[in-house]
């Protein structure tokens, strides 16, 4: 049996290890993570809004917990900073599909950060966590000042 | 007999009193017949009014006249038939009358014409309010509203004689109207009417500030200055002479004589509030009557919802952006005119609640205008700016719901709640500080945005200026700011201010030591907004002087390496010319050119020594290896400007098909004054024998005093000595590490700074297959600390950590 802290499954220590190598190599920019300590059950990670999104240019730190039956069951990932954004509550906690009933084992790190830096620019207002981020979508003008408000708020 | 000439007679007739009583308890014909005489007798005195103005005196007698014989008939019909024609009179028909009559209207005729309106309209009123009013038919409607009408006209024309009545005006003390009027109204209204109908007190109310705001729009623009800071109490003696009059009436508007003069107040100060809201920007803008204004406006807020009428007066009636956010006004006047608006307000509303309602608005504009970053941030840093001076009181707004629970305490006395206006403004809104740099700064989105903003003009000011010179402005400024922002925020700024002082006492050690000119202003690269610099090559003595001052200042600081900015400082020169000598401060640049030029003219001097050689503008770019054109003329500027080089234009045909504007410009130092001003003497194309009073052409630059400010790069570099025999090592493992670099760069940015360590722990466990020894982790320190050296990476000698650039 696993533990779930401590001490890591080796075929999940290798393969995390293998995404971090592809990770790294990949060199995307404004998508990046990295093992918190020699435990990489945790990695630290950000992503930056895609140009041309009124997320541009800001960066949100993220939480990657990978469950000890990780790629059977998909990692936790939660913003650290606090992000204003429909599908994103105060707490950080991320609704995406392929995060719970979508996830698949052929996804990895890469895929699920990308996959959330395009949330940053397509959000999904139809399961919304943040009702008013939902809301106030539709205007646009409004919503990247609220955005550039919370982030400057919350990231000094 | 002439009907005119009969009811003139009439008129002056003493028995016509009389006659018109008795008139009055006859028959309705014969009051219809007198009235006719009466109106025909005005239209009569009116035309001859027309054909000559100094008949004018006569018409206002006549008027008066018939006005008291009316009062004392009572007959209103004639009233208002008599207060028609004056009302029709303009403004030129006023001026024409004399001083004299002026008063005498004032006294006999105005007020009582604007009592008897008042009764009319009242008579009127309580005529209709027997009937229901679905029954009241058209006509009775049209004919009250006509009357309504005439009041604030009435009351213009009260402004009108009030303005052309121009000397007495001084005499004309606020408190002394109410009393001629409330004697007069006195003497009108005490045999009046017990009854006043219920339904008429709001209109009267609203007629009332109506026409009084009416009166004071023509009359306060005219009067005496001195006058105008009084404004607010004329209006309430007015305002209480109007109630006094309803009063007289009979009409107990309310009953309690505190409740009444509370709302003489409320009506005092609407109106007041109306009149001064109309003007209030120009007025800000103009600083014209400010201080009544600021009297009035002050006053006027103590009134319910008065916060809310100015700010949505100036907000939604868009009168803030026909004034102020104009495209045609630079952005540099609407940041002057928002100062002035935040000081204004800051000063008559302590509650803030006005510029929380306008700010936004404003913030949103200015948002728009790509330069105001630069505006708003000039305007603050402004030498003489005063906005930091009001910066004492940050923390004693009464209005602020600080913890200070113990000032509270003793202060609660004076507590006040916020109006309850408040609750049209964010409760954050609410909490802030609007003091005037809050503002500004408010203008920006991000805090940051600002502070990049002003790093940058910093920055500047600092290498532009003797940077000691304004280094305790700059540091009092900074120390404003840094109150209002984080100090990650402020950081860049403060290292700046640092390296400033830094630099100072460096140059105080090197001077020491090697008795060193240079005084630099050595700046750290990472923290300083990049700096615009120009490579040219500088005079020998200059990079003497610099290699000696870096070789000092990498003894003293040996993990540090000086990168010079070629083209930004000053020099102390003292300039040698044949017949004079010349001591002044020039820019690297020039001073670069001068020495270049003076090699040509030495060198193109050759054999014989008395022709003067002149240089062009190529010549001289070659010289100094500088490419760029406006630098360098920029700097011939200068020194033909002190007079030490002279230029001409020489018509060269020859050039032209060499492609070269027909006009060149030609550069030689300027030996003598006779050079200066006959430049073309000395041109060899026209050439000219005499050359003898020439002198000779010896010119001696002298280096004086060096003040050369020169920001340079300290890159911090870790050990780099050993750099070299580390690098064959590096040659062979280049590929790994570049692999290792990726690792790094994802760990130090998700993770911040590291120790080596650290890193090498990280490697170890991640990468695979790779293990660490003492050796290839030297050999990895090397790796980063050259790294360090291109500034991609930072290393802090203390505490051992590597962190991102």
């Amino acid at each position: 049996m696993l533990s779930s802290t401590g001490t890591m499954n080796q075929n999940v220590a290798k393969r995390l290890k293998n995404e971090l190598m592809s990770l790294m190599m990949a060199n995307i920019p404004g998508v990046t993570a990295f093992p918190e300590s020699d435990n990489m059950a945790t990695w630290l990670g950000s992503i930056e809004g895609a140009p041309g999104t009124v997320y541009e240019g800001l960066k949100y730190k993220l939480k990657i917990s990978f469950p000890s039956d990780y790629p059977i069951s998909p990692p936790k990932i939660i913003f650290t900073t606090p992000i204003y954004h429909p599908n994103v509550d105060q707490q950080g906690n991320i609704c995406l599909d392929i995060l719970k009933e979508e996830w698949s084992a052929v996804y990895n790190v890469q895929t699920i950060l990308l996959s959330l830096q395009s949330l940053l620019g397509e959000p999904n207002p139809a399961s919304p966590l943040n009702g008013d981020a939902a809301r106030l979508w539709e205007n646009q003008e409004e919503y990247k000042r609220t955005v550039l408000k919370h982030y400057s708020d919350n990231s000094s | 007999m002439n009907q005119d000439l009969k009811a003139n007679i009439y008129i002056y007739s003493e028995n016509y009193k009389n006659d018109l009583l008795k008139i009055r308890k006859n028959s309705e014909s014969i009051k219809f017949e007198t009235r006719n005489t009466l109106r025909s007798s005005l239209a009569y005195q009116r035309d001859r009014c027309d054909n000559n103005n100094k008949e004018m005196e006569n018409v206002v007698d006549t008027f008066l006249k018939l006005l008291l014989i009316s009062e004392e008939v009572r007959d209103h019909y004639i009233t208002r038939e008599l207060d028609a024609k004056i009302l029709v009179w303009d403004a030129q028909e006023w001026a024409n009358l004399s001083q004299e009559w002026i008063l005498k209207l004032l006294k006999d005729f105005l007020f009582i014409q604007f009592f008897t309106f008042l009764e009319l309209s009242v008579l009127l009123d309580s005529n209709l309010q027997t009937k229901e009013i679905h029954e009241l038919d058209e006509k009775n409607i049209k004919k009250r509203i006509k009357i309504y009408e005439d009041f604030p006209k009435l009351a213009s024309n009260l402004g009108n004689f009030l303005k052309y009545s121009k000397v007495n005006l001084n005499a004309f003390k606020p408190s002394n109207v109410p009393k001629s009027i409330i004697n007069i109204a006195n003497k009108i209204i005490k045999r009046r009417y017990s009854e006043f109908p219920e339904r008429l007190k709001a209109f009267v109310k609203e007629t009332l500030s109506s026409t009084i705001h009416e009166f004071l729009s023509t009359f306060l623009p005219s009067i005496n200055p001195d006058f105008k800071a009084k404004s607010l109490l004329m209006i309430r003696s007015i305002t209480k002479f109007c109630f006094s009059t309803c009063e007289f009436l009979g009409y107990e508007v309310y009953k309690n004589q505190a409740q009444l003069i509370k709302v003489q107040n409320i009506i005092a100060l609407g109106a007041c509030l109306e009149y001064r809201t109309n003007n209030l920007l120009d007025c800000i803008k103009s600083h014209k009557d400010m201080d009544g204004c600021i009297y009035d406006i002050r006053e006027c807020l103590n009134l319910e919802n008065s916060r809310t009428y100015v700010g949505n007066f100036l907000k939604k009636e868009q009168v803030i952006q026909l004034k102020i956010l104009n495209p045609d006004r630079s952005t540099e006047e609407i940041v002057k005119f928002y100062i002035a608006i935040i000081k204004f307000f800051k000063n008559v509303d302590p509650t803030n609640i006005i510029l929380g309602l306008l700010a936004e608005d404003i913030h949103l504009y200015l948002r728009e205008r790509s330069d105001v970053n630069r505006c708003v941030v000039s305007e603050i840093s402004a030498k003489d700016s005063e906005l930091f001076d009001e910066d004492d009181g940050l923390e004693k707004n009464s209005y602020s719901s600080s913890d200070e629970s113990d000032q509270e305490q003793e202060n609660y006395k004076e507590w006040k709640p916020l109006p309850v206006e408040a609750k049209f403004i964010s409760k954050s809104a609410r909490k802030r500080n609007y003091d005037i740099l809050n503002q500004l700064i408010g203008i920006f989105q991000t805090k940051k945005l600002f502070i990049n903003e002003y790093q940058r003009l910093l920055s500047k000011r600092l290498i532009e200026n003797n940077a000691l010179d304004i280094f305790d402005v700059e540091k009092k400024q900074l120390d404003i700011i840094k109150r209002r922002f984080d100090l990650e925020l402020v950081t860049g700024c403060l290292v700046m201010l640092n390296d400033i002082s830094k630099s100072h006492s460096t140059n105080e050690q090197i001077a020491l030591k090697t008795e060193s000119i240079l005084l630099c202003t050595i700046i750290s690269e990472k923290y300083w907004p990049s700096i615009q610099s120009y490579n040219i090559v500088l005079p020998k003595p200059i990079l003497e002087e610099r290699t000696i001052y870096s070789q000092e200042f990498e003894d003293l600081n040996p993990n540090m390496e000086l990168q010079w900015k070629n083209s930004l400082g000053n020099i102390d020169l003292s300039v040698e010319l044949s017949d004079r000598t010349i001591e002044l401060k020039l820019s690297a640049v020039s001073v670069a050119i001068l020495y270049a030029i003076q090699d040509i003219v030495e060198k193109g001097k050759g054999g014989t020594k008395s022709d003067t050689v002149w240089v062009e503008l190529k010549d001289v770019m070659t010289a100094i290896e500088c490419n760029n054109k406006d630098v360098v003329k920029k700097g011939i500027h200068s020194l033909t400007e002190n007079e030490i080089l002279v230029e001409i234009e020489i018509n060269s045909q020859n050039l032209v098909s060499s492609g070269f504007s027909a006009f060149v410009s030609k550069y030689t130092i300027a030996e003598t004054r006779d050079m200066l001003e006959n430049p073309h003497l000395y041109n060899q194309i026209t050439e000219r024998s005499d050359k003898s009073n020439l002198g000779s052409n010896e010119i001696n630059v002298e280096l004086k005093t060096l003040e050369e400010r020169e920001p340079e790069k300290i890159t911090q570099t870790g050990v780099y000595d050993d750099f070299d025999e580390a690098e064959d090592e590096l040659e062979d493992s280049r590929e790994d590490f570049g692999l290792y670099w990726q690792y790094i760069v994802g760990m130090l940015t998700n993770l911040g700074p590291l120790p080596i360590d650290r890193i090498c722990m990280m490697l170890e466990m991640f990468v695979p297959d790779k293990s660490f020894d003492d050796a290839s982790k030297e050999t990895l320190k090397n790796y980063l600390d050259e790294k360090v050296r291109k500034s991609e990476l930072n290393h802090t000698n203390q505490t051992g950590m590597y962190s991102l650039s």
